[in-house]
This record gives C-alpha cells, sequence and structure tokens, in this order.
C-alpha cells in the first residue's frame, strides 16, 4: 500500500536568482509525531491548585524557539516562569526558568518563549505562583527539525545585489594590489601598471569565482546534512489478509526507519501499545478505532470490525518510553470487500458508519450509523441518546487558535448523561482534515497523552542528570508483563490502574460534558470522531467543522 | 617604475594645529580603523565566550553590537575617505590613493575595509535567514559566519595595509619637528605591529575548533597550525622591517588574548539554554593562547642568519623551524595546560568548559585515548605533512611580505 501523499506550499524563484544563489523548494512536509499535520502541542491539567491551559508552538528548525501561551484560571497569579526540560538530561541539565509576562488585556493570559537547542525529547515546564502557592506543570513536546524552506525572492535579490557589490570591490582590490598600490605617491599609471591592473582583476574575479564556488558547494553540503538530521518518521505499510475465515490487518513498521529508534521501548499509552484508526479516504463515512497487538517489535495485527469495503486511511499510533515520544504511522490500506468477520480481537476496538462527506444521510444499513452532527446541532447517538457540540453555529472556527471543543450528552431520558472511562479517558477524539493531510488523536488533557506527561514528570523527579533505561530485550519485557496483566483486570480496576493522577477529572466531565482543547492547524474541512462510553458501551459522535 | 625601498621622502605643507601634533600627521582614519580592528576581535572572543557560557543570543547582544560597531565605524569612515577624496580632495591627497572604476580614490587599506563593512553588512540578514532555516547558532563556521569572518579579517587587514602604506611612504611631515617625526615612525609602526598582532589573534580564533589545548596532542594541531601560522608572521615580520618584528607581532598576540579572555573571566554569566552539562557562574572563554611567541622568536633567527638566501631555501629553513618549534613547545604546554592543576586558573583558563559540555568528563583534565595521535608512524607522517605544508605556508609569507613592504597607497 502506498503512502499518504505529501504535501505543501512551494515557492519558486527566478532562473537567475537560482544561478545567484542556492535556493531550494520550500515544502512544509507532513510529519508524523503524534500526529499529522498539526504541530501545535495543547495540554489542560492542574498544577497544584491552578487549572491551566498551556499552548506552545514548537520551532520546525531546530535549534529553534517555541513560543508558549499560558491561560490561567484566575487573576491572583503573580508569576509563571518557563523553562525547556529534556528527557536525555532532565532536570538537572535545565537551565534556569525565565518569566514571560501576562497579556495586555487578556487577565489570565501570559506570553513566553523557550528555546529548544537539540532535537530531542523535549518539554516546557510550566511554574506557576500566586496566591494558591507555587506549583509546576511538564508539557511534553516534541523538539524536531521538520520544516525546509527556501530564500525569499527579496532577500536573495539584496544578498545578490551585495554580494556582486563585494565581488567587484574584490576584483578591484586585486587589481589595485598588483599595480596602482605600489607606485609611489603622485605617480600615474603606466601601460605597465595597467597591464598588471588587469591581470590582477582576473585573478581576483577568479578568486571570487573558487570563493562562491567553495561557498555554494560548502552550502549544498550543510542542507544535506541539515536534511538528514530532519526528523524522519518511522514508515510503516499494512495490508488485509484473510486468516481462517477472518479478515486481519497487517501493521509492519520499515525496518530501515528505525535508525536508532529502538521499538523494544514502546511502551502502552491508555494501556494499548498501538492506537490505529482508520477512515474511509474520500468519503469518510467509515471509521475504526482499533489496537492492534504486537506480533514482535516491527509487527502488529489486528482483526477488523465489519467495515465497508473501500480505500482507508491509516493513522497508527505508539509512544516510545524516551521522552514520552508519540509517533504517528501512515499508510493507506484497500479493504476489497466488505468484512464478515465473526470474533472480536479487542473489547475496545470500535467502528463507526456515518454519512458521507456532503451527504445528509447514509445507505447503510449497519447498526453503528450515526448522523454526523455539526456546531450547535442535537445529534442521535448509536444507543439513542443524543450529542451536541456546543459551539455556536454562527461564530466560525478560526485556524491558529486555541478552541475546547465541548460536547454533552444527553440520555434518552432527557437527562444528563453519566460518562464511563474509555481506556482510562472520559474521552478521545479523532480529528482529521478531510484531505487526510491533518490528523490528531486528542484527550480532554489535550494533544498531549497523559502517558507522555507521566513519563516527563517522572524523569524531572530523578535526580541524575542521565535517565536510566532498561537493555532492550528486558525493557520489551516487562511490558509485555504488563499488557498481559491489564488484559486480566476488571474493567473497573483496569481503568483505576489506567488513570491513576487523574486530577483532570473533575474539570473534564460535568454533567454528561466533556471538552477538548485544540488548536486547528490550517483552515480546511475537518471530521471530528469523538468516542465516549456510557452504560458500559463505546459510543461514536461524528461531527464536520469548517474551519477558516 | 617599482620600488622596495627607495620612496622618496614627502615633505607635506599642512596646517599646525594642536589635533595634528597629537595625531602625529597621522591620519585620523588609521587610528579608527586600527581601533576598530581591536573591536572586532573582542567582540568576537566575547561572542565565542557568550556561547560558551549563556548560550542564547539575540541579533543585538552586547559582543554583536561591538563587532558591529567596529565593521560599521571603519566601513564608514573608510567610505567617508573615499567620498572626502574623490570629490573634494587635492591632487596631493589623490596622488596617494588607488584611482578606481573612474571617479573613485581611496587607500588600499580602506578598500578592504569597505569591504569588509558590506560583508559584515551582507552577512547580517544572511545569518538572520540561515538562523530560520537551518537552526539558530551551533556552529563557528557557517556560510554567513564564512562571510562575516572574511569581511572581519578584510577589516582587520585593511586597518593593516592602511597604516603599513603610510609607514612604507616615509613620509617627513614639515610642521612636526625631528624628533616628533621619529616618533611618527615609530608610532606608525607600533601601531602596524599592533595590527598585525590582531590579525594573527583572529586567524587563531577562528582555528578555535582545531586548535584548542584538546588538540594539542594531536598530528592535525601541528599539520593545521604549521600552514595557517607562518605565512601570517613571516609576512608581517618581513614588512615590519624590523629584526624581531615576529617575536614582536606573536608577544602581541598572546598580551591581547590574555587580557580579553582575562577581563572577560571576570564577568558572571550563567547558562540560558538546555541541556546543561556545566554549571558554570562565569565567562568561559577560548583560554589560553597558542606560544606562538617561541617559533616566531625562530623565525627571527633564522631570518636574521638566513638573510642572503634564496626564497625558496629560507622557505625550507623557517618552515622546517617553525614547526619543530612549535611542536615542542605546543605538545608540552598541552600537558601543562590540560593536566596541571596550575593551569586551572584566571592566567591559564584551563578549567573553561563551555556549559553544554559534562563537568566531569574524563577527558576534561587530561589527555584521552581518542584526543592522541599513538605511534611513531603516524607522527612521522604528520611531521612530513606539517613540514611541506610549513614550507609552503612560509613561502607564502615571504612573498606576501615582499608586497607588504611595496604598498604605497
Amino acid at each position: 500500500m502506498g503512502q499518504l501523499d505529501e504535501a505543501g506550499a512551494t515557492i519558486t524563484n527566478s532562473p537567475l536568482l537560482k544561478t545567484l544563489i542556492t535556493i531550494s523548494l520550500l515544502f512544509i512536509s507532513f510529519f508524523t509525531i503524534a500526529h499529522v499535520g498539526s504541530p501545535g502541542v495543547v495540554f489542560e491539567g492542574q498544577a497544584g491548585k491552578y487549572n491551566l491551559q498551556v499552548y506552545v508552538q514548537p520551532p520546525d528548525v531546530i535549534p529553534g524557539t517555541a513560543q508558549v501561551t499560558v491561560y490561567t484560571d484566575g487573576n491572583d497569579i503573580d508569576k509563571i516562569r518557563i523553562k525547556p526540560v529534556y528527557f536525555w538530561f532532565g532536570d538537572e541539565g535545565s537551565p534556569v526558568s525565565d518569566e514571560i509576562l501576562p497579556v495586555a488585556g487578556q487577565t489570565g493570559k501570559f506570553d513566553g518563549m523557550v528555546w529548544f537547542m537539540s532535537p530531542l525529547a523535549g518539554s516546557v515546564e510550566v511554574e506557576v505562583s500566586g496566591k494558591r502557592g507555587i506549583a509546576k506543570m511538564i508539557v511534553p513536546v516534541a523538539a524536531v527539525s521538520t520544516a525546509k524552506r527556501s530564500m525569499p525572492a527579496s532577500l536573495g535579490w539584496i544578498l545578490a545585489v551585495l554580494g556582486l557589490f563585494l565581488v567587484g570591490i574584490l576584483t578591484t582590490i586585486f587589481g589595485a594590489s598588483v599595480s596602482d598600490s605600489l607606485q609611489p605617491a603622485g605617480e600615474k599609471s603606466t601601460p605597465k601598471t595597467v597591464r598588471k591592473r588587469i591581470s590582477g582583476s582576473l585573478v581576483g574575479a577568479s578568486f571570487c569565482g573558487l570563493l562562491l564556488f567553495i561557498g555554494n558547494s560548502w552550502w549544498g553540503g550543510l542542507t544535506k546534512e541539515y536534511l538528514n538530521d530532519m526528523y524522519k518518521p518511522y514508515r510503516a505499510s499494512t495490508n488485509v489478509v484473510n486468516e481462517n475465515g477472518q479478515d486481519v490487518l497487517k501493521l509492519t513498521i520499515d525496518s530501515n526507519s528505525v535508525y536508532n529508534r529502538k521499538l523494544s521501548y514502546v511502551i502502552p499509552d491508555h494501556g494499548k501499545l498501538m492506537h490505529l484508526f482508520l477512515v474511509r479516504q474520500g468519503t469518510m463515512d467509515a471509521f475504526a478505532h482499533l489496537h492492534p497487538q504486537r506480533k514482535d517489535t516491527l509487527n502488529f495485527e489486528a482483526l477488523l470490525p465489519n467495515l465497508p469495503a473501500g480505500k482507508y486511511l491509516v493513522y497508527a499510533d505508539i509512544m516510545r518510553y524516551v521522552g514520552g515520544f508519540q509517533y504517528t504511522l501512515t499508510d493507506t490500506v484497500e479493504i476489497k470487500n466488505a468484512v464478515k468477520n465473526t470474533k472480536i480481537q479487542d473489547p475496545d476496538d470500535t467502528y463507526a458508519i456515518t454519512n458521507a462527506l456532503n451527504q445528509k444521510s447514509s445507505n447503510s444499513l449497519d447498526e453503528t450509523i450515526t448522523i454526523c452532527g455539526t456546531p450547535g446541532v442535537k445529534t442521535k447517538l448509536q444507543d439513542g441518546s443524543n450529542i451536541v457540540w456546543e459551539a455556536d453555529p454562527k461564530k466560525s472556527i478560526m485556524a491558529g487558535q486555541v478552541y475546547d471543543l465541548k460536547f454533552s450528552v444527553v440520555s434518552p431520558d432527557g437527562k444528563e448523561a453519566t460518562l464511563q472511562p474509555y481506556l482510562g479517558m472520559m474521552g478521545h477524539v479523532a480529528v482529521v482534515k478531510t484531505d487526510g493531510s491533518v490528523y490528531i488523536h486528542l484527550h480532554p488533557t489535550g494533544t498531549v497523552s497523559s502517558t507522555s506527561v507521566d513519563v516527563m514528570q517522572k524523569r524531572v523527579e530523578e535526580t541524575s542528570i542521565e535517565p536510566f533505561i532498561a537493555t532492550p530485550a528486558f525493557f520489551k519485557d516487562s511490558i509485555d508483563q504488563v499488557l498481559a496483566k491489564i488484559q486480566t483486570m476488571p474493567e473497573a480496576q483496569r481503568d483505576q490502574f489506567l488513570m491513576p493522577n487523574m486530577n483532570h477529572n473533575a474539570k473534564e466531565h460535568h454533567g454528561g460534558s466533556v471538552k477538548f482543547p485544540y488548536v486547528f492547524p490550517t483552515a480546511g474541512n475537518y471530521r471530528i470522531w469523538l468516542q465516549i462510553k456510557r452504560n458500559g458501551k463505546i459510543l461514536t459522535g461524528v461531527f464536520d467543522a469548517v474551519v477558516i | 617604475m617599482e620600488s622596495t625601498t627607495l620612496s622618496p621622502t614627502i615633505s607635506i605643507q599642512q596646517t599646525d594645529t594642536a589635533t595634528k601634533r597629537l595625531l602625529l600627521g597621522i591620519p585620523l582614519q588609521i587610528y579608527v580603523v586600527a581601533i576598530c580592528s581591536a573591536l572586532v576581535i573582542i567582540g568576537v572572543l566575547w561572542d565565542i565566550a557568550w556561547h560558551m557560557s549563556i548560550g542564547r543570543d539575540g541579533l543585538f547582544s552586547a559582543p554583536h553590537n561591538a563587532i558591529y560597531l567596529g565593521a560599521a565605524l571603519a566601513g564608514i569612515m573608510s567610505g567617508y575617505q573615499v567620498l572626502k577624496t574623490s570629490f573634494w580632495g587635492t591632487s596631493d591627497e589623490k596622488g596617494k590613493m588607488v584611482n578606481f572604476w573612474g571617479i573613485f580614490y581611496s587607500s588600499l587599506g580602506g578598500m578592504f575595509c569597505i569591504w569588509g563593512g558590506f560583508g559584515a553588512a551582507t552577512s547580517a540578514p544572511f545569518d538572520d535567514w540561515w538562523h530560520g532555516t537551518y537552526g539558530l547558532d551551533v556552529k563557528i563556521f557557517s556560510p554567513p559566519h564564512a562571510v562575516l569572518g572574511l569581511g572581519l579579517i578584510a577589516i582587520q587587514i585593511g586597518a593593516m595595509i592602511s597604516v603599513l602604506a603610510v609607514l612604507n611612504r616615509k613620509e617627513r611631515i614639515s610642521y612636526l619637528s625631528d624628533s616628533q617625526n621619529i616618533s611618527r615612525d615609530n608610532r606608525l609602526r607600533n601601531i602596524f605591529m599592533f595590527t598585525a598582532g590582531l590579525v594573527v589573534l583572529t586567524v587563531g580564533t577562528f582555528l578555535t575548533e582545531f586548535m584548542g589545548r584538546w588538540n594539542m596532542h594531536r598530528d592535525s594541531f601541528y599539520e593545521i597550525g604549521s600552514f595557517a601560522f607562518p605565512m601570517f608572521i613571516i609576512a608581517f615580520a618581513r614588512a615590519s622591517k624590523i629584526k624581531w618584528g615576529a617575536t614582536i607581532i606573536t608577544s602581541i598576540y598572546m598580551v591581547v588574548m590574555i587580557c580579553i579572555n582575562g577581563t572577560l573571566r571576570q564577568f558572571p554569566a550563567e547558562p540560558l539554554l538546555a541541556p546543561v552539562a556545566n554549571y558554570i557562574t562565569f565567562f568561559q572563554t577560548t583560554a589560553f593562547p597558542l606560544l606562538l611567541v617561541f617559533p616566531a622568536m625562530v623565525i627571527d633567527i633564522l631570518r636574521d642568519k638566513f638573510t642572503s638566501k634564496n626564497d625558496w631555501v629560507l622557505a625550507v629553513i623557517l618552515g622546517i623551524g617553525f614547526f619543530v618549534t612549535f611542536l615542542v613547545v605546543q605538545y608540552n604546554a598541552g600537558t601543562f595546560l590540560k593536566e596541571s592543576p596550575l593551569a586551572r586558573n584566571w592566567f591559564f583558563q584551563s578549567d573553561a568548559l563551555p556549559y553544554f559540555n559534562p563537568a566531569n568528563a574524563d577527558w576534561r583534565y587530561k589527555y584521552v585515548d581518542w584526543q592522541i595521535t599513538q605511534g611513531f608512524k603516524n607522527w612521522s607522517i604528520a611531521a612530513l605533512i606539517s613540514s611541506v605544508l610549513g614550507i609552503l605556508s612560509a613561502r607564502i609569507g615571504l612573498l606576501w611580505g615582499n608586497w607588504m613592504k611595496r604598498v604605497q597607497r
């Protein structure tokens, strides 16, 4: 199966500029670091007695700076300080924190900047102090180079003109050095000095040419080096095979894309090693959230739910222990015939059918059918309850702004629904742009998994500058044992196990409502799949959003 | 006609003013560009120390401003001189300048300074774009920094050539007494030696990554050093026309570097970038200079002893002489600087270590295997390469020195 298409904007320059300055095309690649095309990090949670929402715009080139915005829940904040913390160096390897300043006219909002110098699993530590004491929050951030830029034509021309001027003067200097400058004061040029000046200038021009050639080669080499150091996603291929009358989705990670990021260090997130989402390409009317089992470090398998035939976008999230760094593997897979499996591999696997894009209803007779909703409009869920996206349909959703995507569920009897944890969270959301170029798996805490936060938090609590990490084999074996243990737990015990430190629980679930802070990265049409659990049944709500 | 020594003494009728007496009839531009030359290398050493100690900087950090000021002042001063001479200058003044592009008149040194100023100006937007495209500074060597570096060294060479041209003209200022004219010559020579020492310092500074104390037991240290330094030291010594020229110039290099780095070390500094592996509280610097004064002394002695030899023969003598002395002195100095506790003080600064290097690294105070070139064979090859490079460099230096002796404008 093919990889998802990479796409991006390009800026071209005139041919002349290209000959003067090495200019490469600009493209912002759709990289896959726990998301696709959605680099902004939003995290909401409790820091001591404060409820904070932190929005980090990581740099797309490392070393670079991340813009950090902190929204606080009161006007009793004295000071907010932030600093970068790397997994590999811990709190001990962090510099002193910087105070960030309140934004004028916006109570409780603070803005600042953090420098990320190394392309490693990083985080931003936010320290808040005020009447409710001093408290800290850690927000994992992927500090990786993902962008390749060209030089703007205007700057190219300015540099080209300056460069030509420099070549002109240097050529003149060479000419003058061997001719006029050696003449005693007052002496006029002679034909001999003129000849020398010309030959000197020719040598100077050649020298300039040589310098430019060396400089250009050097530049090219550094560009290559940068491209080598850019973030490289794991590559994966998927296919569907029929084994013993059951359709099985097989995912294989390309070992050539692993580099030194050993997959033995993959850890469960919400109790699962992999969260795999399938979305039918084009119509986006079929969706599944699966949890493939690990066969070995490179191979994962899942029994498919009864999805209709078609070509599907595949987004599979895994997390490595190192910094709780999350990765999304992408591919497309063809399901040739409608799946008619009789077995279920994982009771937490779900799927849903809805109406196709631009259609008001679905032709499917599947019992999981749900109609796609829009902001402010109540729609029915599979169990007869209703869900509404609490947003003003008259207000446009803007790209680049933090929104709380808030959904409320009402029981069939009209009362507020009581929601249960699903995989240790009060809800899961998958946001996919209709062209497939944006994908993200959200939780009520935001774009960051609480597992990532736990990993970084524990790392910060360590006192050594170097982290302790077990050998790959030992680590993998330990993880397998934990997973086996989780499988044997009763549901209530498992939920407790998966969410031991859920300080944000109370905030994320108020009377059948659950919210997900998120920043839509670009304008366009998005489809949102929301998954919640009520009365032991996992329900999937679907919504369309137009972002400008 | 080309003369190497017999430029006519020129008597200049000038208005006798206190300022001119104070300046000893040396153009103000000479003083200014010499100061600019110092300013840029102070800025560069400060900037390196900043990156070793604090890490985080902006376009207008204090060291950057020192560099910009030096580059801008040298460029503007030289540009002003060109416009003034070209459009309002007397024929006497124009006669001391190089005519270029039909209408402009400038000293050769001034042209270097203008080039340097524009080079530095070009590097600023280039570097800014570079940061956004390939990341903020992590390396000294990058194309925009190379443009800046070339610009800065052009300013320093410009400052040196400017003063050298005046010195070579052997002018006698009529409104100065004989003793003042002698003082004038001495001052010009001193400024020349000073600016030449600064050029050596800049060359050494740009080679910091290869020429630090941790490299002093490696073959590459001597190969790079044997090529990089003789050409400058020998050229400047020959242009100085004094017996101990190389010794004095390299002494200036060492003293200026010790003073700058010794001063920087007195100021507090705290790392502001992660990861921090070495919690320092004051500026870490490029530490102690190379002991170039010893090979320079040998160069001076050999120059004096073999003055009658053909330049090719002399190049062989000087090149090998430099390498052998450099190896003997610097190898042992390396052992002292790296391993002796006596070197861990404000003077030698062998405890200087960037914030991003681990404070307890095993290589901090001793040479570990990967820092040492082992075996007779490897050292024999290194000696051969270094000698050849030293000879080549010395020959370039002699040629360049001959040219420098003849510069008049």
